[in-house]
């Protein structure tokens, strides 16, 4: 008895404090560490939680840049879902990208890093260098509008105008029928990015052991030592990368407007982040456009749930 | 671990695939066509342009006279006869109209005004060869421009050069050495950085000698004359001018045929010792320039270049960028202590032209202080080369600094070597030297170059003719039967350009420098294309891309720059002890490390500042986002002319006895404006905000009413806003920026479309640049035979074409909106302003009968008439594939003058095409503007006043022509400023006829009203076409469907401002008129 009375006096195990003390206690403790974290801390709250949580708040207003907000309750969410034609388009598109680039590009990366990672260490240099430079040199997808240019001496047009197959040249990215598969032939082509880095760096850490160990164990091909071995591996890299294809196909953008224009024709590839930037930029209604934004961010939060769930499946 | 060939095979194979699939293919277009029927027929569209087109050139008008002997010495100068535009000054008082200088009054003088004509008659007494000069002086209140005659000789063209002859004026700097604080003449702001001086006129009397102002010839023209009466004529291309004489002299008394030789000139001296003592000229402070485009610089780049400083921006150099124009000149004046020999030891970089040289003349004039006797140049001042081989000055190409005497190099017997050379001066004497920028030793190749140019551009569009746009590589078309000469051609200008390469490379003293690897490149193209048949039609496409590099190439050698530190005139004894061009390496170390700091502490954005005032809190807040050169002309303008307005002219000022009112001039960039008044850190006034935004601005309350009435009918803004808009700007620039009766801004620039014709190929062809759409449609098919075409626009987006047949029509893009045509006819104003005016924009206006039809006239010029949807403008304007093209009057200007200049003097710019309706031809073309903008703030009354007064200073005439031609001094003929004060244009530095045609359609301009929701308007109609276009809808079905779209889009974003007084139309719904 008289040693509980004790403890209680100056309590030592975490059943003895209420949950704040016991926290506070360890923070003093750690107070080096959290000291450590903070600079990372401040500025990750700073610029990114604080604008979700604010444009969350401001999805709710109407606000325009310019004036005092005024509330607006759901209003915002009910016009998005309900009235706004244009934005379930841009949901459509967005889903259709997201599905075939991010997956693809995805199962591409993986692929050609297991490929590469089979060549001599100097020539994988060379190649993986290669392979990168459609993602690190910015605007190099500018090449497709010189190939599929609407003018008649674009080179496609100025082919199939020489062959007699066409006799007016096509607007390739201003028309309905071309826009959407030539948007998502380019971003593949752009898409092996940092996750396909990262790929090749997972591959080089795994020990040779292993590999050895899986043979004598009674691994039957390469297959089975991919699945087994290489990828259980390197899960981190396979989420670091994933994540990244994610972001990538929902947030896929930019490269249609520098080649279809904004508003691409008739909205054939209008996206998510497209009907943000037509809000947000030209329409100066902020408030509208955060609700997009949150459920783009909605959106994006559920499929790396289940990205996360499909990889923990990786080597069973 | 094991790896199997399948792997290693795979893994190889898509690695090839990918590598190939990532190299980027070079950006070229296939093939560019055109194909132009080179007819000696001339048209009746420009009567001059055709002639000179015609016309010989100057090698061909004077060898059949090259024995003639030269005739007795009888110089003739003949004062003025007759012409239009030709004022006789009588008397000194009218003299002040034209000059401040009563000094300069000469009896007889005439002005020539800048769109005149003038003749004198003269007699020849011996037939033979004559140089024809003019004494003349540059009135005053002219532009930037030098002077440009075109000249004829009894009504008729002598030769094609004579179309431009320049005259050049004189122009000098005001140092202020009282201001300056280390004395050298600039003032400096408050960081201790230079302030470029004022350029100001000086005009002077001079004699103008009739020579090439492309600098291919040093000599002057010579005209052959038969003995007995003749008419001369100077027809005005740009400026006016003052002239009293005109001198018709035998050829041979002046200019390199005359000039003595360096020998002859040496042997006048011999016996005269060599000069002593230094005088230092900086060059980077000229007496006088011959345009405003010749300016000081601060070079940074060495410890040596004097003056320099590792922490402000001292001016130091002339050159880097500028004074490389034919012609251009800078000028010193200087004596000396001793009479003797003396050289000239430059220090300066030649870093243009790899492995080759810069040419610069040398000209001198003098007078003897005491008896006004001129040793060099002409008795009127007029600097004169002292012998022939001053022309050939030449530079050398070195990566770096150099320091080294001017003179030639000659052929010794054994080889080329460096000659320098010496000059004679003496003390009591002022000499000024002029060096001018010219082509010497270059100018016979470079010439042979531009000769070769043309030829194998008249090749290529003969064989164009015959191949079409895209010739078959495979077939065989027969070239050497049906047309020899042109393949033999093609073989004979690659020898050219090979003898041409050779030939520099022997003046370059047997250098191959980079520079000369293009004439190489084309060379041998061309040897492949004439020898080998056969290959002509897969190197096509090559041939097209080269003659652009060798365009580029030939303009790159002629308007090479030099950076000049200093010239010493001196005797340079032993050259082993010229000073050192770089300084040691601790100098240039410790130069680069104090920069290197110094760089940390240099706020940037305070550049130009000279007063404390304009640095403080009270100071006027001044956003401009625009560029460096911009805002230091702005800068430089507001320290001098906005004090002298405040104190002289502007009323305000006067009246609370203000003598200054402080200005904080910052450079921002654009997208800066909105964030900072959503954080109440907005400035006063925002310089080039454009009008859609302004408007959105405006209707969220971020934008202040320059004028206008409040709801209750009270005024809002400032009192006499409204005179002052109306007085200085186009309704049409206005109109874009009014929005329920107030104005939020005043139009700064000014835009909009003209028509781009070439003449030539339009004489050719013998048609006339089309006056209407229609006469556009009835000449497509003559162009289209010829595989020309004629460039509407891009259709993307809200094309102006469209925008610009809508208006001409009578249509309005907005309903209710005061020109919108289904309003009733007898409306009043007053009417209109309390029922319908705050219905405007409610509705769009593409549904009227009107639009309607002219929707369908556009989308029917793309699908039936074939006119190109998307196409590099400036570059099928040039090769001549699109004769006609509407473009921007200053954009495409600007471009085509430094993109395209050998197209120089081929084209014009007229007024749109009309469209026949009721009351004649309707010819508006559309007008867009950027304004200055007053961000609202709760600002003082008094900030508010100061406010306006800098608005009006800004954007009223005066300061409008200022900059404008300020800029196209600083930037050169590419930087024309498209002033939206429509006073101002006639200031600006456009060449009569271009001043002209501006004025012209100036007078027909419409514009498209900003209202909520304008930005879904472009988009829909371009869904329409591409809708009309792609799947061969019906125009007008294609656009009605997106009409209600529209329609409920505008009624949204009305209802977002309903408190605004904008009302709002449902479906269905019209305005209530009670």
């Amino acid at each position: 008895m008289s040693k509980k009375q004790e403890t209680a006096k100056r309590p030592v195990s975490k059943g003895d404090m209420t949950r704040a003390q016991w926290t506070w206690k360890e923070m003093k403790r750690n107070k080096v560490a959290y000291a450590m974290v903070a600079p990372f801390v401040i500025l990750f709250f700073v610029f990114t939680v604080l604008p979700v949580g604010l444009s969350m708040i401001l999805s709710l207003t109407d606000f325009n840049m310019l004036q005092t907000p005024g509330w607006q309750g759901v209003n915002n969410y009910i016009r998005l879902f309900l009235e706004d034609e244009v934005f379930l388009i841009a949901c459509k598109n967005t889903l259709i990208f997201a599905s075939i680039t991010g997956p693809v590009s995805y199962f591409m990366a993986l692929l050609v890093a297991w490929f590469i990672n089979e060549l001599p260490p100097k020539i994988r240099a060379v190649v993986t260098l290669i392979f990168y430079a459609p993602s690190i040199s910015g605007a190099v997808y500018m090449i497709w509008t010189t190939l599929f240019s609407s003018d008649s001496y674009g080179w496609i047009n100025a082919k199939l105008l020489n062959w007699g197959i066409i006799d007016t040249p096509i607007l390739f990215f201003q028309d309905e029928k071309y826009v959407m598969p030539l948007c998502i032939v380019v971003a593949l082509w752009t898409s092996l990015g940092t996750a396909f880095l990262s790929f090749i760096a997972g591959l080089q850490t795994i020990d040779n052991s292993q590999f050895e160990a899986g043979a004598v164990d009674g691994v039957k091909n390469r297959w089975q030592e991919l699945w087994y071995i290489t990828l259980p591996n390197m899960k981190p890299q396979l989420m670091f990368g994933a994540v990244l294809s994610i972001t990538q196909a929902f947030g896929f953008g930019a490269i249609v407007t520098a080649l279809c224009g904004f508003p691409s024709v008739n909205y054939a590839a209008h996206t998510i982040m497209h009907c943000l930037d037509d809000y947000g930029g030209q329409r100066y209604e902020i408030g509208y456009a955060s609700a997009i934004a949150v459920v783009l961010f909605v959106i994006m939060i559920t499929c790396n749930m289940v990205i996360k769930k499909l990889l923990s499946k990786v080597g069973q | 671990m094991r790896k199997t060939y399948f792997i290693k095979t795979l893994s190889f194979v898509l690695s090839i695939v990918f590598v190939c699939s990532a190299m980027v293919v070079p950006a070229f277009a296939l093939s560019d066509s055109d194909n132009v029927l080179r007819k000696n027929s001339k048209g009746e569209a420009d009567d001059s342009l055709g002639a000179y087109l015609a016309a010989n050139t100057y090698a061909e008008y004077i060898a059949p006279y090259a024995d003639q002997e030269y005739p007795g010495c009888v110089v003739t100068e003949v004062p003025l006869a007759s012409g239009e535009g030709v004022d006789v000054i009588e008397g000194l008082d009218e003299w002040r109209n034209y000059s401040d200088n009563d000094k300069d009054y000469r009896e007889g003088a005439v002005f020539l005004s800048k769109d005149g004509e003038a003749r004198w008659t003269i007699t020849i007494p011996t037939t033979g060869r004559y140089y024809i000069a003019f004494s003349y002086y540059a009135p005053k209140n002219g532009t930037v421009n030098s002077i440009q005659r075109r000249l004829f000789i009894d009504g008729e063209i002598p030769f094609a050069e004579a179309r431009f002859l320049n005259l050049s004026k004189n122009w000098t700097y005001n140092y202020e050495p009282d201001n300056s604080e280390d004395g050298s003449g600039f003032v400096s702001d408050l960081n201790g950085n230079h302030i470029t001086p004022d350029v100001t006129q000086a005009p002077v009397w001079r004699t103008y000698y009739c020579s090439d102002a492309e600098g291919y010839r040093n000599d002057y023209y010579q005209f052959y004359l038969e003995a007995g009466e003749h008419t001369i004529e100077l027809g005005a291309e740009r400026e006016d001018c003052i002239m009293d004489k005109i001198i018709i002299e035998p050829a041979g008394k002046v200019g390199v045929v005359s000039a003595p030789t360096y020998q002859e000139y040496l042997d006048l001296y011999a016996g005269v010792p060599n000069g002593s003592g230094t005088v230092r000229i900086e060059t980077e402070k000229p007496q006088f320039v011959s345009d405003s485009a010749v300016y000081m610089t601060s070079d940074r780049s060495s410890v040596v270049t004097s003056p320099s400083s590792p922490s402000a921006q001292l001016f130091n150099v002339i050159g880097a960028n500028s004074y490389n124009s034919i012609g251009q000149w800078a000028a010193y004046t200087f004596t000396v202590s001793e009479e003797g020999m003396y050289h000239f030891v430059m220090r300066y970089k030649q870093t243009g032209l790899e492995g080759m040289y810069v040419c610069r003349t040398i000209k001198l004039s003098s007078i003897d202080l005491s008896t006004g006797e001129r040793e060099y140049g002409l008795p009127d001042g007029t600097p004169t080369v002292p012998f022939a081989e001053a022309y050939n000055t030449r530079l050398n190409y070195e990566d770096d600094w150099q320091v080294s005497v001017l003179g030639d190099v000659v052929n010794d017997g054994n080889g080329d070597v460096a000659r320098d050379f010496l000059f004679h001066f003496k003390p009591g004497v002022e000499y000024t030297l002029y060096l001018e920028v010219g082509l010497g030793t270059l100018a016979e190749q470079l010439q042979r170059v531009s000769n070769s140019l043309d030829n194998i551009n008249a090749y290529y569009l003969r064989i164009l003719q015959l191949t079409g746009a895209s010739p078959d590589p495979n077939r065989d078309y027969h070239f050497a039967e049906i047309m020899p000469d042109v393949v033999y051609g093609l073989a004979y200008e690659g020898v050219q350009l090979d003898s041409i390469k050779k030939e520099f490379e022997r003046l370059c003293g047997g250098n191959t420098g980079e520079h000369l690897s293009t004439l190489e490149l084309v060379s041998n193209l061309l040897a492949t294309m004439g020898t080998d048949e056969y290959e002509i039609p897969a190197k096509l496409s090559s041939l097209k891309s080269y003659l652009g590099t060798l365009g580029t190439w030939l303009n790159q050698s002629r308007n090479s720059s030099v950076t000049v530190d200093y010239v010493d005139v001196c005797f340079v004894e032993n050259k082993d002890n010229l000073p050192d061009p770089d300084g040691n390496f601790f100098q240039r170390a410790w130069f680069e490390i104090t920069s290197f700091f110094h760089s940390f502490f240099t706020e940037y954005d305070q550049m130009g500042i000279t007063n404390e005032a304009d640095m403080s809190d009270e100071a006027l807040d001044v956003w401009l986002a625009s560029g460096r050169d911009q805002s230091k002309i702005w800068r430089s303008m507001i320290d001098s002319d906005f004090s002298d307005y405040c104190k002289t002219e502007s009323e305000y000022c006067q009246a609370n006895g203000i003598g200054n009112i402080p200005v904080a001039l910052k450079l921002i960039t654009g997208g800066t404006l909105l964030p900072s008044i959503l954080a109440d850190k907005g400035p006063d006034v925002y310089m080039g905000l454009d009008s859609t935004t302004t408007i959105n601005y405006a209707i969220r309350g971020a934008a202040d009413p320059i004028y206008g009435f409040d709801a209750d009918g009270n005024q809002v803004g400032f009192a006499d806003a409204m005179d002052y808009l109306n007085e200085n700007f186009d309704e049409a620039a206005l109109n874009t920026i009014e929005l329920l009766g107030k104005y939020y801004g005043v139009p700064m620039t000014m835009n909009f479309a003209m028509m781009y014709c070439r003449m030539d190929i339009l004489l050719e062809l013998d048609v006339t640049p089309p006056e209407t759409w229609d006469d556009l449609l009835a000449l497509l098919p003559m162009l289209q035979a010829n595989n020309l075409s004629a460039g509407l626009g891009a259709t993307e987006g809200l094309n102006t074409t469209l925008e610009i047949m809508m208006y001409q029509a009578g249509a309005s893009m907005w309903r209710y909106d005061i020109d919108d045509p289904e309003l009733p006819a007898d409306i009043t104003p007053e009417e209109y302003n309390r029922v319908y005016a705050p219905y405007a924009g409610a509705k769009i206006g593409l549904d009227t009968t009107v639009s309607l039809k002219v929707f369908e006239n556009y989308c029917r010029m793309y699908t039936d008439y074939s006119f190109t949807t998307k196409y590099d403008g400036a570059n099928r304007f040039r090769t001549g594939e699109m004769p006609l093209m509407l473009g921007d009057y200053v954009d495409l200007y600007n471009q085509l003058v430094v993109f395209a200049t050998e197209i120089a003097g081929l084209w014009e710019f007229c007024t749109v095409p009309g469209t026949k309706t009721d009351n004649g031809i309707n010819y508006d073309s559309m007008a867009t503007s950027t304004n200055l903008v007053m961000p609202h703030s709760n600002r003082s009354e008094t900030t508010r006043a100061y406010a306006w007064e800098y608005i009006k200073w800004n954007t009223e005439e005066e300061a409008q022509s200022e900059y404008g031609n300020r800029m196209v001094a600083l930037i050169g003929p590419s930087a024309k400023y498209a002033t939206a004060n429509v006073n101002a244009i006639d200031n600006l530095s456009w060449t009569t006829k271009e001043a002209n045609a501006i004025s012209e359609q100036m007078k027909h301009l419409s514009s498209i009203k900003n209202f909520p929701g304008s930005y879904i308007i472009a988009r829909y109609i371009n869904f329409a076409f591409l809708e009309a276009y792609n799947q061969g809808t019906d125009p007008g079905d294609a656009l009605l469907k997106y009409i209600s779209a529209i329609n409920t889009e505008l009624y949204r974003k009305r209802q977002e401002f309903h408190d605004s007084g904008l009302k709002v139309l449902g479906t269905g719904e019209e305005p209530i008129v009670d």
